[in-house]
């Protein structure tokens, strides 16, 4: 279960694009696209945060791990560790 | 005053949960996320987590209203949100320990509190968008922060203007002395502790991220010495203690360095802070 409402999902952005020196250009970077219902997914970084336990997990470093990983080959559910 | 016991009797933990501080990793964050995963348990129903009082005037000071949305960071298990989530509409609490917010699941449930929600996320790249929220909250978990500039400029950052920042965290005394010893106790506690911050620091390190600061009310506790020995291993128990005995009458003052009903305490600095974004 995502545990993700329409209302959360609209506030959560990727941590990369928002945040700091990697803050990306634009009035609203790093929205999030929920798939699998498992998967909040970055179009243009392509980072992948994995919901696990009904939590997403918004590290940078989780993000990097699936950023070569297309989106159709995205475990679910996504893996313990 | 004099403080005269057995230090050999005071008990030091070698069981199985003692934890493993010889762990190579380089990060605050990442030995935090060790440390904490193992106290994850300790910490549902720690007294010095759960101090009713120190909610109560946390929960005063943000003032909240029942449309507000929250942010509560580095949550632990759970207890500020759950302090705070009465009084506003939501609270998104953030850990970056996975093993603390399964227990703050639990809690949860035990409570019913349906309108906190919990996510994975480092307090120096927050996971949401600028201007999101009414109130930010952090308690006890600032001075592990390893760059406190950048945390404190992400919560202005996902802060609404206007919107208010309340901080319950470990302190130290505004003397030089005091504040490193303080610093040096904590650290040999938990090396995943950066810096226990002045008053004056923070009203400093708030104004630099563009904060108007609102309220600045230093604390402290008289806590048993346990509280700093407690989980930590036989060398760093010996510094701990032969730091506290190596204190003047005058520093020992200053510590609250006395032996209550046969058991030493110490001081503990505190301080909480308000300011608007």
């Amino acid at each position: 279960m995502a545990n993700i409402s329409p209302e959360l999902l609209e506030i959560l952005r990727c941590p990369h694009c928002v945040s700091g020196p990697t803050r990306q250009p634009g009035a609203d970077p790093g929205r999030l696209t929920l798939v699998k219902d498992s998967w909040l997914v970055q179009a243009d970084c392509g980072r992948k945060y994995p919901i696990k336990d009904g939590i997403p997990i918004m590290l940078i470093e989780e993000g990097d791990k699936w950023i070569n990983t297309k989106v159709e080959d995205l475990p679910v559910p996504p893996p313990q560790n | 005053m004099s403080v005269s016991f057995d230090w050999e009797s005071d008990t030091v933990n070698a069981s199985s949960n003692q934890l493993p501080l010889s762990i190579n990793m380089s990060t605050p964050e990442e030995l935090a996320k060790s440390i904490f995963s193992q106290r994850a348990a300790f910490y549902t129903t720690s007294a010095a987590h759960k101090d009713p009082q120190v909610l109560a005037r946390l929960v005063a000071l943000a003032n909240p209203r029942a449309d507000w949305q929250v942010l509560d960071i580095a949550t632990g298990t759970g207890h500020t949100a759950f302090a705070v989530a009465p009084y506003v509409a939501a609270v998104i609490a953030t850990d970056l320990t996975p093993a603390m917010l399964a227990e703050a699941e639990k809690l949860k449930t035990e409570l019913g509190a349906s309108n906190v929600v919990f996510r994975i996320a480092d307090a120096h790249d927050l996971p949401f968008d600028a201007a999101t929220f009414d109130l930010v909250t952090s308690r006890r978990a600032p001075h592990h922060f390893s760059d406190i500039a950048r945390s404190l400029g992400e919560m202005k950052r996902v802060l609404k203007p206007g919107g208010r920042l309340v901080i319950d965290d470990r302190s130290a005394p505004e003397d030089d002395f005091g504040a490193d010893v303080i610093n040096e106790l904590d650290w040999y506690h938990d090396q995943s502790h950066v810096r226990e911050y002045r008053p004056s620091e923070w009203r400093q390190m708030l104004a630099q991220a563009g904060f108007q600061i609102e309220a600045v009310e230093p604390y402290t506790q008289n806590r048993t010495l346990t509280s700093l020995t407690r989980d930590v291993d036989a060398e760093r128990v010996k510094k701990i203690h032969a730091l506290l005995e190596s204190l003047t009458e005058s520093q020992r003052e200053l510590f609250g360095y006395n032996v209550i009903n046969g058991e030493p305490h110490v001081n503990h600095w505190y301080v909480l802070l308000s300011a608007l974004a």
